[in-house]
C-alpha cells in the first residue's frame, strides 16, 4: 500500500504536527485560527507558541499535565508487525495527544480512568480503544482498504482518495501479484475500470497485452503514457517490472492526466515501485512454479476429410481426376497404413501437453530514521509450449530504491534499476495449421517429413530451432538520484527534483540455417532427402541498438493550511533529451553452420547499415489543489509543453485541466445518514495532447536507400522523397469531460464509483491518403484533420464483509464495467462516397465489408440475383446495397464491428477463512469482433469445421460456402472477398486469475526462524466462455495491407493457461 | 516518553537551494536547442538539390518506379499482361485475372490493369517524381551538362509513362508540375490526342540532349535511341484503329518515319541467339536491346524470375502457364500453322516447330536441366500429381522457358535460385516489326515483307520467308508479332489497338492434357477446354478505379463501366 510509503517517509516535526492537527481538527480547527509567524525558530519554540495560542498539549511540552492521572505506554504496529512511526494517539474528546516515535512507541500521561484512545494514521483505519485499567495498550492498525484514507498516485504526487477530484483508478500490489504472469500488462486485466488489456499471444517474452484506456479516441497512436516513478517509459520496459516490486498502479483517465500535457490524451498509467521503511532488514522471498498449456488450439480436419476435399477440388476446380480412391480413404479411416495414408495431427505433434515457467523474487527492505532502502531482484523464466521448441524467455530485474535524510529538511534518494530480457524464437513460426494430414511430421521410422513447398518446411522441427533462430537481448539500466528540501523559513515550501539517466542496449541476432527433411517415394519405397531452408547456406544478421536519454525534473511546492482552507501547489519544469543509434551487419553464405558469428560468413554481398535519431522535450507545469473543510474540492493542472517534433511556431502547447469535487457526506444536511461514510460528486474538464507521430514532418526530407538502383545491374543509391512538408503540423488535442460519483456506505459494506465521460479528440493526425489523388505524387504527411468523439462510462462496485472481532470468515467483492464508444466525426475521406461507406459516422477501424446474405445453392439463384462477377453456385451471396444489379466495391458497407471491445469488464472476490484465502478474478469483453480467414488448398489442411461443413456440389444446407484458396482477403475470390460472413463475435468471459493462499501458523514459522510464510496455488486463464468458434478470442490478427483489413488465421502462438504453485516467506 | 524534535538548520540550506535553483534555471533556459533537433537519418531539400550525386540518386529512384514485367509485388503483378491476354494463364486460385479475361473488369476491380490508384504499381509514381525533379532543376546549380542530360532523361521517362497510361485508359489528366499540400487537387482528364502531342514534343526535346549510349554501369538509362523508340511505338499506337478511327494516313507516316529513324541510327541490330537474348547473358550485352530494366538478384530486392517460372518439380512457383492457343500459333518449320500443315501430328505435337517455340515454351518431354519435363499424369513430377509443390503445377501442361536461366536452381530465394535477366522494354526486333506494320498501312507491302523476314531470318530462327500480300500479309504480320514478341507486354495492347479484341480475346482458352499409360508408357495428347474468355466492346479501355472518381469528381469514367 502506498500508505507505507507515506509512513516510512521521514516526516519532519512540522508535518507530524500537521497530521496531529488534522486528527483533532474536527472539533477544534473550525473555531480557532492558529497564527504562526516565526522565523529562525526551533520546533520547541514553535510548539510553545502553538500552546500559547491553543489548548493543544504537545508531547514535548506537557510535563506538567503528566504529573496527574495515569500513564499509558504502548507500541503501534501494522499487520506485518512493522512498527508504525508518526501515528497520532489522542485521548478522545480532548486535545491531549502524542505521536509515536520512530519505533512506533508512545507514552501518554495524565489519562483519566474512563478514557478512550483514538489511533489514526494516513492510510490506516482509525481505531478507538477504551483504556480501562490498562497501562499498556499495544495496537495493530489495520490498513484502510475501502480507500477513503487510502492514498493514490496522481501525476507528480499522491492524494487521499477522499479528496481526489479526477477520474483515477488504482490497484495495489496485492492484486497485481496474484496473477502468475511474467508481463505486468497481463496482470492488470479486469482490475482497473476503464482499462482494457488484450493479450494477443502467449509467446514467451512477447506475451504482453495491448492496453487501451477508455477505448480508442484516435486513428493515430492509442498507447497510453506509462510513467514509472515519475519517468515516462517509451520502450515498454514497464512490462517487465516484477509484480512484487510494485506498490501501486493507477490510471489517470480524465483531466487529471492533463498534468502530462502533450502525451496524456490516451490516458496515463502511473506505476509506483516499493520503497524502504523504518524497520529491521526484512527479507521477502517468493517462488512461483507455473505449468502452462495453450488456452485453445484450432481443430484441423482429419486425413479422410481432407482427402475428400482434395478430390472435390481437383474435380470441380482443376478438371482433374480424384487423387484418392474410396479404398484409400477407407485405409485412412482404418489407420492401417501410417506410412502412405496417415492421419497426421500436426498441432497435436507440435504442442506439448504441459510446459513450465517460473518466477522468483527476493527483496530486502528496511531502514532507520536516517536511511531507508528497498532492494530487490527477480528472475522469470518461460519455456516453450512446443515440443522441443526453442521459444524461451528469461527476464532479470534488479531495483534498489534508497532514501537518505541528510538533515531533517534535506533528503536524498537514489534509485538504481537494471534489467535484462533474453528471449529467443525460431525463424519459422508456423504452428501447423497448414500441414497436410496426409504427411506426418515424422515418418514411422522417425525421419522428419517435408511439407510440400519450396523451403521444405516442417513446423515440428522448425519450431525446435532447425532453420535458425532470432534472439533478442535487451539490457536496461537507469539511475535516478533525487532530492527534496523543505525550506524551514517558509512553512510548506519545498523544492524537489530528480535526474534520470537511462540506457537501453539491444542485441538482436537473426541466424538462418538449412535443415534436412525427407519425402517418401512410395513407388520405390525410398526416403528422398531434401534440403530445407529459406536460404541455401546459412546467413546471419546482427543488429545493435542503443537508446539513451536523460530527464531533469525540478519542482517547487507550497502547501498551506489555514483554518478551513487547505492548499497544495507546485510548479515544476522538466527537460528530456534522448538519442537512438542502430548498427546492422549482415553476411551470408556461411561455409559451415558450426560458428554463428559474422566473420564466418562470405565477404561477398555483405551489408552494413546504421542510423541515428535524436529527440528533446521541455515543459513547465504545475498544480493547485484547494479544499474548504475537506468538503469543497478544487484542482487545476496546467502544463506548457514543448516538443521537438513540430515546427518552431507550433512547438509549444498549453494543456489545462480543472476538476471540482463536492463531498456531500460532509454536509450537515446529510448527517442523518449515519451509514454514509462518503459521498462525493466530481466533475472535470481538461485538454490534453497526443504527439506520438513521426517527427519532422514539417521539413522536406529525402530518404536514402543504399541499395536500390537497378542501373547497370548495380547497386547505386536511390533517394526517395519523404513526406510533403506540413508546416502547420501540431498535436492532437483531446478535450475531456468527466462527471463522477464516489460513495462509500456501511464502513465498506458498499462502495461504488460511477464515471461518465466524453472525449472529443480533434486535430487528429492522419494522412489524407484516401482523399488526395495519387497523381499528386505527394507522400502525405500527417495532418491535423480528424475529429473523433468517444463517450462512455465506468461503474465499479465493491462490497466487503463487516470486520467483526472473533470472526473467522471475511470476504470482499468488487466488479467493474467499462463502456467506451467512439465515433468518427470528421476524417479525411472522399466526399463523393455513399453514406453507408463513410468512415465518418462510424467507429474507428470499422471495415468496409460485403454484406453476406447467404450461399447460392442453385444456378437459377445465381442467374436471377445480382452477383459479384465470377460467382458460381456455392459462393456467398452479397447484398446489392445500391441496387444497381451487380455486386461490386460500391456494395461494401462500413461495419461498426471492431477488434477493440466497446465493453470490458472484470469482477473479483476475495474470501478469507482463518488462514486460508481465495482470490478469483474474472474478466471479459463485449462488442468486439474478429475477422477470421482460413484458406484450404490441395496440400494444405484447413479447419475441420470449415472442411466438413464446406459447400459441396448439390449441397442445399452447407454451413460454409466454397472455401477460399488464398490467404488474405480481397484478392478476387468471390467467397473470400471481405464480407460479414467471416466476422465472428469475439465477446468472452474469462476466469483470469484464481489464487488460494494459506498462511502458515506462527508456531511453525517461528520454529523455522521466519516471520511469515504463505503457500499458494494460482491459475491464469483457467477457462473461457466465448462465441468464437476456432481460436482464442483474444487472437492474433494478421494485418493485410492489400485488403485493408486485419484477419486471423489461427496461425499464432496460443495464449497460455497457467497453473502455478508458489511460496512466500518473510524473515 | 519525551520526544524532543528539533530542527537544525543553518544558512547553508539556503545556499544549497539557491545553487540548485540557479543551476536548474540555467540548465533549462540555456538549453533552447533541446527542441532544435533536425533529422539525422534523412537529407534535407537543400542538401539534395545542390549535390550532383544526390540529384542523380533521386533520378535513379524515378527509373526504379517504372512498372516492368518482372515486378516483385504480389504474385499477380508478375508478367500480368501475358496472363491478361491469350498467351498465358496464371493459377486458377488467382481468380483476379479471371475477372479480367472474362470481361468483368470494373471500377471496383481491374486487377493489374489498375495502373492508376497506386501506390505500388502506377505510372503516376514516375510521372509525379519526374515532375518534382524537373521543377527542382529550375533552380539547381549542378553542372549544366549533367543537368541537361538528367532533365532529358526524366522528360523521356515521363513521356513513356504517359504513353503507357493512355494505352490503358485513353486520356488522363496531364500533370506536369508538382503539387503541394494546399493545392486544389482536382484535375480533369485531357484527351488522348492532347497527351500524345505532349509525349511527342517532350520526346523530341529530350532526344536533343540524350547520348547515344552510356557505359555499362549506366545501362538502363534512357538513351537517344530509347527516346526515339518510345516515340516510334507511341506513334504506331496513335495511328492504330483504336486511336485513329479516321485512319489518317499522316499518322501512319509519322509512325513509319519514327521507326525508320531508329533503324537509321545504325546503333542496333538483331542478336543471333533468340533464346539467350532474354536471359541475363543477353539483355544489354547485346546490340538488340534499346531500353530495358536491368536487375541485380544479389541485392535481393529484385524479382526472382526462375523461382517464379520454374515448374513445381524444381520447386518453382510456375506462376504463368502458356495456353494451348499460343502453342497452336507456333508455326512448324515449314512456316505453316500446325492446323494447316499436313505433316503435323497431333499425337506428336512438339516436333519440327519454329525454333522460337523451343526457346519460349517448356512442354511435356522438353529437355530441361538434368531431365525432361513431366507434365503428364498420372505421376509426372511437374504435374499436379508431383511430389513437390503439387499446387504449383501448370494447369495447361506448359511452362515458360523464355527469360529463364536453366543453370539456376529455382528452388530458393536469392541468387542461387534466380538470375537477373533484364526486362526489355524496347528492342530492335520490335522496331523492325513496327516499321513493317506502318509500311503495310502505308501500302508498301514489299518493305513490310522485307522487315518481317529480317525477323524470321535471325540466325538460329531461320524460318521460311513470308511471301503473302494483302490481308494474308497482314495476318502474317500479326502472327509474327504474337510469336516474336510473346510475353513482352505487346499482345495485350496490340490486339486492343487493332480493335480485334472482341473476337480474339473472346476465344475459349485451351490446355493440353497429356496422359501417360503407366503400363506402356505411351502418351496421349488431348486438347481440352480450359477457361472461357470474353472481351466486351467497352473493354478496349480500362475502367478507372472507383476510388479515383470518389476522390475527384472531375474524372469521368470510361464508357461502359
Amino acid at each position: 500500500m502506498l500508505s507505507k510509503l507515506i509512513r516510512i517517509m521521514k516526516l519532519t516535526g512540522f508535518l507530524i504536527f500537521v497530521a496531529l492537527v488534522q486528527a483533532t481538527a474536527s472539533v477544534y480547527s473550525q473555531t480557532t485560527l492558529l497564527s504562526l509567524n516565526m522565523k529562525n525558530s526551533s520546533l520547541k519554540e514553535v510548539f510553545r507558541e502553538i500552546e500559547k495560542q491553543s489548548e493543544f498539549q504537545l508531547s514535548s511540552a506537557v510535563e506538567a499535565a503528566q504529573q496527574q492521572g495515569r500513564k499509558i505506554t504502548g507500541k503501534v504496529t501494522d499487520q506485518t508487525g512493522a512498527s508504525l512511526p508518526g501515528v497520532s494517539v489522542v485521548v478522545k474528546g480532548t486535545t491531549t495527544g502524542v505521536i509515536t516515535d520512530g519505533d512506533g512507541n508512545y507514552s501518554l500521561s495524565g489519562i483519566p480512568a474512563n478514557a478512550t484512545l483514538q489511533f489514526s494514521f494516513v492510510g490506516m483505519k482509525m481505531q478507538e480503544i477504551a483504556v480501562g485499567n490498562k497501562t499498556t495498550v499495544n495496537l495493530v492498525l489495520a490498513e484502510e482498504t475501502i480507500g477513503l484514507e487510502e492514498v493514490v498516485a496522481i501525476g507528480y504526487g499522491t492524494q487521499r482518495k477522499a479528496t481526489v477530484t479526477g477520474s483515477v483508478a488504482s490497484t495495489d500490489d496485492e492484486m497485481v501479484k496474484r496473477s502468475p504472469t511474467a508481463s505486468l500488462s497481463n496482470s492488470l486485466s479486469g482490475l482497473l475500470p476503464g482499462l482494457t488489456a488484450i493479450n494477443r499471444s502467449g509467446e514467451p517474452g512477447q506475451n504482453i497485452s495491448e492496453i487501451y484506456i477508455r477505448g480508442q479516441s484516435t486513428t493515430g497512436d492509442t498507447n497510453p503514457l506509462v510513467v514509472v516513478d515519475g519517468i515516462p517509459d517509451e520502450t515498454g520496459a514497464w512490462q517487465r517490472i516484477n509484480q512484487n516490486e510494485i506498490e501501486q498502479v493507477s490510471i489517470l483517465k480524465d483531466a487529471s492526466a492533463a498534468i502530462y500535457g502533450a502525451r496524456a490524451a490516451n490516458g496515463v498509467i502511473l506505476i509506483t515501485t516499493k520503497r524502504g521503511g523504518i524497520s529491521k532488514p526484512t527479507f521477502n522471498y517468493t517462488y512461483n512454479q507455473g505449468f502452462t498449456q495453450p488456452t485453445r488450439l484450432p481443430e484441423m480436419a482429419n486425413s479422410w476429410e481432407f482427402a475428400d476435399y482434395v478430390n472435390q477440388y481437383r474435380e470441380t476446380m482443376q478438371n482433374l481426376p480424384p487423387m484418392y480412391s474410396k479404398e484409400q480413404i477407407q485405409i485412412m479411416k482404418d489407420g492401417t497404413d501410417q506410412l502412405n495414408y496417415p492421419n497426421a495431427d500436426w498441432i497435436g505433434t507440435i504442442f506439448k501437453d504441459v510446459s513450465t515457467q517460473s518466477m522468483q523474487n527476493l527483496n530486502i527492505r528496511g531502514g532507520t530514521e536516517k536511511a531507508r532502502y528497498s532492494m530487490s531482484g527477480s528472475y522469470a523464466h518461460e519455456n516453450s509450449m512446443v515440443r522441443n521448441g526453442i521459444h524461451e524467455y528469461s527476464g532479470y530485474t534488479m531495483r534498489s530504491n534508497i532514501d537518505v535524510d541528510i538533515t531533517k529538511n534535506i533528503k536524498f534518494g537514489l534509485d538504481i534499476n537494471g534489467g535484462m530480457d533474453d528471449r529467443i524464437r525460431p525463424v519459422l513460426g508456423n504452428f501447423g495449421t497448414e500441414g497436410s494430414p496426409l504427411i506426418p511430421a515424422f515418418f514411422p521410422n522417425g525421419l522428419p517429413a517435408s511439407l510440400p513447398g519450396d523451403i521444405g518446411e516442417n513446423p515440428a522441427i522448425n519450431l525446435a530451432g532447425q532453420g535458425g533462430y532470432i534472439s533478442d537481448k535487451i539490457y536496461r539500466t537507469s539511475l535516478k538520484p533525487s532530492f527534496s528540501i523543505n525550506i524551514p523559513q517558509v512553512k510548506g515550501l519545498g523544492v524537489e527534483g530528480y535526474f534520470s539517466f537511462r540506457n537501453e542496449f539491444t542485441e538482436n541476432k537473426n541466424w538462418r540455417d538449412t535443415w534436412t527433411v525427407y519425402n517418401y517415394d512410395s513407388a520405390n519405397d525410398k526416403y528422398v532427402k531434401k534440403k530445407g531452408g529459406e536460404v541455401s547456406k546459412p546467413d546471419l544478421e546482427e543488429i545493435f541498438n542503443k537508446r539513451k536519454d536523460y530527464l531533469v525534473h525540478l519542482r517547487i511546492k507550497y502547501d498551506k493550511k489555514f483554518g478551513n482552507h487547505e492548499l497544495t501547489s507546485f510548479v515544476a519544469a522538466e527537460q528530456a533529451e534522448g538519442e537512438y543509434r542502430s548498427i546492422t551487419a549482415y553476411r551470408k553464405d556461411f561455409l559451415s553452420p558450426a560458428i554463428e558469428e559474422l566473420f564466418a560468413g562470405s565477404g561477398e554481398n555483405m551489408v552494413a547499415d546504421g542510423t541515428r535519431r535524436e529527440w528533446g522535450r521541455q515543459n513547465i507545469f504545475g498544480r493547485v489543489t484547494y479544499n474548504y473543510k475537506g468538503k469543497y474540492l478544487f484542482e487545476t493542472n496546467l502544463r506548457y509543453d514543448g516538443s521537438y517534433a513540430f515546427p518552431k511556431n507550433k512547438r509549444w502547447g498549453f494543456f489545462p485541466g480543472f476538476s471540482i469535487g463536492w463531498r456531500l457526506s460532509e454536509e450537515s444536511f446529510l448527517d442523518g445518514l449515519t451509514h454514509l461514510d462518503n459521498l462525493k460528486l466530481r466533475a472535470s474538464y481538461g485538454q490534453m495532447g497526443n504527439d506520438q507521430i513521426s517527427p519532422f514532418q514539417y521539413l522536406p526530407m529525402y530518404n536514402l536507400s543504399p541499395i536500390g538502383s537497378h542501373l547497370g545491374g548495380g547497386t547505386q543509391a536511390i533517394l526517395k522523397t519523404g513526406v510533403a512538408p506540413n508546416e502547420k503540423i501540431t498535436w492532437e488535442v483531446a478535450e475531456n469531460s468527466n462527471i463522477g460519483l464516489d460513495a462509500a456506505l456501511w464502513e465498506g459494506g458498499l462502495g461504488f464509483t460511477i464515471d461518465v465521460f466524453k472525449q472529443k479528440r480533434s486535430n487528429i493526425l492522419t494522412a489524407r491518403s484516401t482523399e488526395v489523388p495519387y497523381y499528386t505524387g505527394l507522400v502525405l504527411p500527417d495532418e491535423n484533420v480528424g475529429i473523433i468523439e468517444n463517450k462512455g462510462f465506468e461503474v465499479s462496485l465493491s462490497h466487503r464483509s463487516k470486520a467483526s472481532a472473533g470472526s473467522d470468515f471475511s470476504y470482499s467483492f468488487s466488479g467493474n464495467v467499462s463502456y467506451a464508444k467512439n465515433k468518427i466525426i470528421n476524417i479525411s475521406e472522399p466526399q463523393d462516397m455513399p453514406d453507408y461507406q463513410k468512415a465518418e459516422g462510424s467507429m474507428i477501424g470499422a471495415q468496409l465489408l460485403y454484406d453476406a446474405i447467404g450461399i447460392f445453392r442453385t444456378q437459377a439463384q445465381v442467374d436471377s440475383n445480382p452477383v459479384f462477377p465470377g460467382t458460381v453456385v456455392g459462393d456467398l451471396q452479397y447484398r446489392d446495397v445500391n441496387k444497381d444489379g451487380i455486386i461490386n466495391a460500391a456494395d461494401r458497407v462500413r461495419q461498426n464491428k471492431g477488434n477493440i471491445p466497446e465493453i470490458s469488464f472484470g469482477f473479483n472476490t476475495t474470501l478469507t477463512y482463518k488462514r486460508i484465502s481465495l482470490f478469483a478474478n474474472f474478466t471479459g469483453q463485449e462488442l468486439a469482433w474478429t475477422y477470421i480467414h482460413k484458406h484450404a488448398r490441395t496440400t494444405q489442411n484447413s479447419l475441420r469445421d470449415l472442411l466438413i461443413n464446406r459447400y459441396v456440389p448439390g449441397s442445399m444446407d452447407s454451413k460454409y460456402p466454397i472455401i477460399p484458396q488464398e490467404d488474405g482477403v480481397g484478392e478476387g475470390e468471390v467467397s473470400g472477398m471481405p464480407s460479414t460472413f467471416w466476422l465472428q463475435n469475439a465477446a468472452f468471459l474469462r476466469f483470469k486469475t484464481l489464487q488460494i493462499q494459506y498462511t502458515m501458523p506462527e508456531n511453525i514459522i517461528s520454529r523455522l526462524g521466519l516471520s511469515s510464510m504463505m503457500l499458494f496455488v494460482n491459475g491464469n486463464n483457467l477457462f473461457t466462455l466465448t462465441g468464437m468458434k476456432w481460436y482464442d478470442p483474444e487472437g492474433t490478427p494478421v494485418s493485410d495491407s492489400a485488403a485493408g483489413i486485419g484477419y486471423s488465421t489461427g496461425n499464432f502462438y496460443p495464449q497460455t493457461k497457467i497453473y502455478n504453485i508458489g511460496m512466500n516467506i518473510t524473515f | 516518553m519525551k520526544k524532543n524534535i528539533s530542527i537544525t538548520y543553518n544558512h547553508k540550506n539556503w545556499s544549497v537551494l539557491y545553487l540548485i535553483l540557479s543551476l536548474s534555471i540555467l540548465l533549462i533556459t540555456s538549453c533552447e536547442n533541446v527542441l532544435e533537433k533536425t533529422p539525422i537519418d534523412s537529407f534535407s531539400d537543400g542538401a539534395v538539390w545542390g549535390d550532383e550525386a544526390l540529384t542523380e540518386a533521386f533520378a535513379n529512384t524515378v527509373y526504379k518506379s517504372i512498372p516492368f514485367g518482372f515486378q516483385q509485388l504480389h504474385g499477380w503483378r508478375f508478367m500480368p499482361y501475358a496472363n491478361m491476354s491469350d498467351e498465358c494463364n496464371s493459377r486458377n486460385s488467382g481468380t483476379n485475372i479471371q475477372i479480367i479475361i472474362q470481361g468483368n473488369a470494373s471500377p471496383s476491380y481491374s486487377g493489374p490493369m489498375d495502373v492508376w490508384s497506386g501506390p505500388l504499381w502506377s505510372y503516376w509514381e514516375p510521372i509525379s517524381q519526374a515532375n518534382k525533379f524537373l521543377d527542382k532543376m529550375k533552380l539547381s546549380t549542378i553542372d549544366q551538362g549533367l543537368k541537361d542530360r538528367l532533365t532529358a532523361e526524366m522528360r523521356a521517362v515521363r513521356a513513356y509513362s504517359y504513353f503507357k497510361f493512355i494505352s490503358h485508359y485513353g486520356g488522363v489528366p496531364l500533370i506536369t508540375k508538382p503539387f503541394s499540400l494546399d493545392d486544389d487537387f482536382k484535375v480533369a482528364r485531357n484527351s488522348y490526342d492532347e497527351i500524345m502531342n505532349f509525349i511527342i514534343l517532350e520526346l523530341d526535346e529530350s532526344i536533343k540532349f540524350l547520348p547515344l549510349d552510356y557505359d555499362a554501369a549506366n545501362d538502363g538509362r534512357v538513351t537517344k535511341g530509347a527516346a526515339m523508340a518510345i516515340k516510334a511505338r507511341a506513334l504506331l499506337y496513335a495511328a492504330s484503329p483504336l486511336n485513329n478511327p479516321e485512319n489518317t494516313r499522316a499518322k501512319w507516316q509519322a509512325a513509319a518515319d519514327a521507326s525508320k529513324a531508329v533503324i537509321d541510327l545504325n546503333q542496333y541490330k538483331l542478336y543471333d541467339n533468340y533464346k539467350v537474348l532474354f536471359t541475363q547473358a543477353g539483355g544489354y550485352n547485346t546490340q538488340e536491346v534499346i531500353w530495358g530494366r536491368p536487375q541485380n538478384m544479389n541485392v535481393e530486392v529484385e524479382s526472382r524470375v526462375e523461382r517464379l517460372l520454374f515448374p513445381n518439380g524444381w520447386l518453382g512457383f510456375a506462376h504463368s502457364h502458356p495456353l494451348q492457343n499460343l502453342i497452336d500459333d507456333f508455326e512448324t518449320t515449314k512456316g505453316l500453322l500446325p492446323k494447316v500443315d499436313p505433316g503435323y501430328e497431333p499425337q506428336n505435337p512438339y516436333v519440327n516447330r519454329d525454333p522460337r517455340f523451343y526457346a519460349t515454351i517448356l512442354y511435356d518431354g522438353a529437355p530441361f536441366k538434368n531431365r525432361t519435363i513431366e507434365s503428364f499424369t498420372p505421376g509426372g513430377l511437374d504435374s499436379p500429381d508431383g511430389i513437390e509443390s503439387a499446387w504449383n503445377a501448370s494447369e495447361t501442361s506448359y511452362y515458360i522457358r523464355k527469360f529463364v536461366d536453366e543453370s539456376k536452381c529455382g528452388c530458393t530465394d536469392g541468387p542461387d535460385g534466380s538470375s537477373s535477366p533484364t526486362w526489355i522494354w524496347f528492342r530492335y526486333g520490335e522496331v523492325l516489326l513496327n516499321y513493317a506494320e506502318a509500311m503495310y498501312k502505308l501500302g508498301d507491302e514489299a518493305t513490310c515483307r522485307e522487315y518481317i523476314n529480317k525477323i524470321r531470318s535471325r540466325p538460329g530462327v531461320n524460318m521460311p520467308p513470308v511471301t503473302e500480300s494483302g490481308a494474308a500479309l497482314w495476318n502474317r504480320l500479326v502472327q509474327e508479332r504474337r510469336i516474336e514478341l510473346v510475353f513482352e507486354e505487346h499482345r495485350f495492347f496490340d490486339v486492343r489497338r487493332w480493335k480485334t479484341a472482341t473476337e480474339v480475346f473472346s476465344q475459349n482458352r485451351m490446355r493440353m492434357k497429356v496422359n501417360k499409360d503407366p503400363g506402356t508408357g505411351k502418351k496421349t495428347y488431348t486438347v481440352q477446354f480450359f477457361q472461357p474468355a470474353k472481351f466486351n466492346d467497352w473493354n478496349y479501355l480500362a475502367p478507372i478505379p472507383q476510388e479515383v472518381i470518389d476522390q475527384n469528381s472531375l474524372i469521368t469514367q470510361n464508357p461502359g463501366y
